[in-house]
């Protein structure tokens, strides 16, 4: 019965896994080498796999942290495989660390308020004649678009003009009709005394938003929650191998319980100031309130349908014959309800900025159903419509076949989910789903299945002297 | 099923299933006390008060209110809004808990869906009134009429708000009379007198307990829990639409529709351990409502509080962050404005306080509890007082910022509110068992003291107690498994 705990990662999964990075990072070169590739596309698709897997491994620590609070006893025998998945977190988050690093300090054009240039109102004319000429198109594939981002933000800005002034002011003038009058920018481009022109470029509202975001402090955020998270994936980890070693099990229990709550905690503001983060702020001129929770529980989703896939595969292989359909049906279940709940966040999002119909927050809904049209309906057919069709009946949550497609379907759909979050902000209309995207994902699945995998193999595939385990093991429905 | 022994015991006393019908049915059956009467006569008087408010309203007009041209909601909506969001944790104990496996929900269940329905009943009273012309309320069902093209606007969150209100009223009657039956019927088959065994009779429909009965029960409980679990979702996301859908600062924003929902929770939570605390100490049932019960309930206190409280600032946050100064003004007034204290006053009761559950002594304190849980119910009235007030009372022109003050109509109709429950709720008590006893029995041997936990006595399936602290030892709990 212990010989099918000990999984052994074979040279062959290692080899499929090392292909596919391989394969990822041919393809990646491909693209940028070849010239078809523009800079912005690099990124944007290394922005989308970073923050998709890494926020799968984020999830699994939630999972943990959530169950171990709730006292949940069914989960026990899968908890070594969510475990498994918590340690992605670190690497992924390298990943994120070159993305935040080297956009805010290096590349302005995909999160472009990191650029100190549209936050200052007195340049020179040199420094403006380079924006231009960055901007000018051709400069990367997505320049049109760019352009016309440009154009939207400065629209805005005018819109926005005369804000601050009159907040010092009076920060309760709401005579002010500035807001929604003044369209004119009357800039002479006039040359003070000590070179410095009006700047035409100058964003008022990315001025405003600086104190928060700005190079320094989106770097350090990063750095806060991604050591936040991967230092408590390895304690909770190291708590539970040396459970299974140990005598006795309140001490580990208890650390384990204290280690989840502080997670929780944490979690709470930092899975929504993450989206915020990397995501909202692409966008920077848009906000919204949800956005934090509704990234949360894409990202959730799809957590649990890899977990979900990797049980599956590990049963398959003649692992954990303790999990069984009743451990499955459970997650079905949870994947069935939290994609209904995934559906009334997305729905209140949309419906709320439709309904109200102001121009500053329609137009995010409104580029995507212009330039994305497919996928942003699909995103909901695929993640909505589907798992509560299929996955409604009790046999279908049963079935592993059944599991086993809908995992991979909302996999997709939410890595779709993503894409559209991502994509308008970035490359605009151009956006390709092509070699290059797929070999981005082959390069970060091929990576992450390889880091899980590895995990697996440091220990039992069941934590052996869980207090709850007999209660995990008995689990029926 | 095999339950592990570091979980706490939810019925304690080694009890059996006769005891257990006695200490439940049994205020059923006892005479009124003196302190229910008097209870009971004392919340009927303030509900009439309430009423007698009500009547000079509708004789009167709104102008018996303190709304002005500028404040058009104010104390009514407030009050609407509250009611209807104690009135969610029926639900979500019955349907969401259910779905979840806490067994401890079965303690407190039956009160908090009684609770549920008066709290409904409560809210539904508020938008009829201020209506005005109470007597053209039907003109809200959409039905063949004569009037032409007047009709309900289906484009209004408000008509939703009908809609998705007596859906949930319906459908958590329902459900509450379903669990009702068996129990009004265990009252029946031990009522001593022929006129009691009649009544009791005609309202559990003559169950009889058979199997088939129980089979049609479950499947009934299934389908309603299944109904349930997006009515709890959805009721207090449309009445958040109520807001979010208009234009005004302060209350358009996206995260309302979950953030209504776990304040709602978060304050029906808070009314049902207001009343079970009481409860459990009048009618001695300590051994049911234990204090793992309390614990439990305090830590759902603890989620939806800090998802409110993520919310607060998430709000806080990006109101500034939008750089829209209507969006920042807004919140500024909030916080620094003449209704600075409801703004602190919320803050403090919601989302400062309830982080003292984090320590479990205090988790485990009956009367903190219930300290605890009145202070919540006063944060989420001033939630919903500096949502709808403070966002309007100063407007996009300067010379309509006014202030709103409410008038003693309008504080006693709520009071009388407060009455009209409590006056529900006593009689409901009196008449019915608080604790759904068939399911409490349910649970007997896999959460029974004499079963589970530190004084457990009986054999679970073929371990013996002392075998199981011993494997409890080793850490090894009877498994065959070895770490590797």
């Amino acid at each position: 019965m212990s010989d099918n705990n000990k999984f052994e990662f074979t040279g062959k999964q290692k080899k499929t896994f090392l292909i596919m990075m391989v394969v990822g990072i041919i393809a990646v070169l491909i693209g940028l080498l070849a010239g078809s590739v523009s800079k912005q596309r690099f990124w944007a698709n290394l922005l989308l796999e970073s923050v998709f897997f890494t926020g799968i491994a984020a999830c699994a620590i939630f999972m943990i942290a959530a169950h171990q609070i709730g006292l949940a006893g069914w989960n026990i025998v899968v908890r070594r495989v969510t475990e498994s998945i918590t340690k992605f977190t670190l690497i992924g988050g390298l990943f994120i660390m070159v993305i935040v690093v080297g956009t805010a300090v290096g590349y302005h054009d995909l999160y472009h308020w990191s650029n100190n240039f549209l936050t200052e109102q007195q340049v020179t004319q040199a420094e403006i004649t380079e924006y231009e000429e960055h901007h000018a198109g051709g400069h990367h594939v997505g320049g049109h678009e760019t352009e016309e981002q440009h154009d939207n933000g400065e629209h805005k800005t005018n819109e926005h003009d005369g804000t601050k002034e009159d907040h010092e002011q009076n920060s309760f003038n709401t005579s002010e009709v500035n807001y929604i009058f003044t369209s004119t920018d009357d800039s002479t481009h006039a040359a003070s005394a000590d070179g410095l022109v009006e700047n035409p470029y100058y964003d008022k509202i990315l001025d405003g938003k600086e104190p928060y975001l700005n190079p320094p402090f989106f770097i350090l955020r990063a750095i806060i929650f991604l050591g936040l998270w991967s230092f408590i994936a390895y304690k909770l980890r190291r708590i539970s191998l040396a459970e299974d070693l140990g005598n006795g099990t309140d001490a580990w229990y208890m650390k384990t319980k204290f280690w989840s709550a502080i997670f929780l905690v944490i979690w709470a503001v930092t899975s929504s100031m993450m989206a915020w983060d990397w995501v909202m702020s692409l966008d920077p001129h848009w906000y919204s309130t949800l956005f934090g929770w509704y990234n949360f529980i894409s990202l959730w989703i799809t957590s649990m349908c890899v977990t979900v896939l990797l049980l599956i595969y590990l049963k398959s292989k003649g692992y954990i014959k303790e999990v069984n359909q009743n451990h499955l049906h459970d997650l079905g279940k949870y994947i069935f309800g939290f994609s209904i709940f995934w559906t009334y966040l997305w729905f209140s999002q949309f419906m709320l900025i439709w309904y109200a119909n102001i121009p500053e927050e329609t137009i995010y809904f409104l580029q995507r159903k212009r330039e994305y049209n497919p996928l942003f309906f699909g995103n909901l057919i695929i993640n909505f419509l589907m798992p509560f069709l299929v996955l409604m009946r009790r046999d279908a949550k049963r079935s592993l076949t059944v599991l086993t497609i809908m995992a991979v379907v909302l996999i997709i759909g939410h890595w779709n989910d993503f894409f559209v979050m991502i994509m308008p902000a970035t490359v605009g209309a151009d956006w390709h789903i092509s070699y290059f995207e797929v070999g981005m994902f082959l390069f970060f699945a091929g990576m992450f299945l390889y880091t899980v995998f590895y995990q697996l193999s440091k220990a039992s595939l069941i934590a052996v002297k869980h207090p709850f385990l007999k209660e995990s093991l008995g689990h029926h429905q | 099923m095999f339950v592990s022994p570091i979980r706490e015991p939810l019925i304690q006393g080694h009890k059996t299933y006769a005891q257990m019908s006695d200490d439940i049915i049994g205020p059923v059956e006892a005479k009124p006390t003196k302190m229910w009467l008097a209870a009971v006569t004392f919340c009927g008087l303030v509900a009439l008060t309430g009423f007698t408010m009500i009547g000079l309203t509708i004789t009167y007009g709104i102008g018996m209110w303190g709304l002005n041209k500028t404040v058009g909601w104010a104390w009514d909506i407030t009050n609407f809004v509250w009611w209807i969001g104690i009135g969610h944790a029926g639900t979500l104990i019955s349907a969401i808990l259910l779905l979840f496996r806490q067994k401890w929900r079965t303690g407190v269940n039956r009160s908090a869906e009684a609770m549920t329905i008066f709290a409904v009943m409560c809210a539904g009273l508020f938008p009829i009134i201020h209506m005005g012309r109470v007597w053209l309320a039907f003109f809200i069902f959409p039905y063949p009429n004569t009037r032409g093209p007047v009709w309900s606007n289906f484009n209004s969150p408000l008509l939703w708000d009908v809609f998705a209100i007596s859906t949930y009223f319906t459908v958590s009657v329902l459900f509450w009379y379903t669990g009702l039956i068996p129990d009004l019927a265990t009252v029946r088959d031990r009522a001593k007198t022929a006129f009691r065994k009649k009544i009791y009779n005609i309202f559990c429909f003559g169950w009889t307990g058979s199997a088939k009965h129980w089979q049609r029960f479950e499947s009934l409980s299934l389908v309603l829990a299944g109904l349930s679990t997006p009515l709890v979702l959805s009721v207090h996301t449309i009445v958040s639409f109520d807001f979010a859908t208009s234009i005004v600062p302060g209350w358009h924003t996206t995260i309302f529709p979950p953030y209504f929902v776990a304040g709602a929770i978060f304050s029906g939570f808070a009314m049902v351990l207001s009343l079970m605390l009481v409860v459990r100490k009048v009618f001695k049932l300590e051994q049911y409502i234990t204090l793992a019960h309390i614990e439990s309930m305090n830590k759902v206190i603890i989620l939806t509080g800090s998802i409110v409280g993520v919310a607060y600032i998430t709000e806080l946050f990006v109101s500034w962050y939008s750089q829209n100064q209507y969006e920042q003004y807004a919140f500024i007034n909030r916080s620094t404005g003449p209704y600075w204290w409801s703004y602190w006053g919320m803050m403090t009761c919601n989302v400062v306080s309830p982080q003292l559950f984090w320590i479990k002594k205090l988790r485990r304190s009956v009367v903190f509890t219930f300290f605890m849980s009145i202070f919540i119910n006063v944060g989420m009235w001033f939630e919903r007082f500096v949502i709808i007030v403070t966002s309007v009372h100063r407007d996009y022109i300067t010379s309509a910022w006014t202030m709103y003050y409410p008038t003693y109509v309008e504080i006693f109709i709520y009071i009388g509110t407060i009455g009209f429950f409590m006056t529900l709720f006593l009689l409901f008590a009196k008449v019915a068992p608080v604790i759904a006893l068939a399911e409490v029995k349910a649970i007997l041997k896999t959460a029974g003291d004499q079963y589970t936990g530190e004084h457990a006595t009986h054999v679970q399936h073929e371990h013996a107690v002392e075998h199981m602290h011993d494997e409890k030892k080793d850490g090894n709990f009877g498994t065959e498994l070895k770490p590797i």
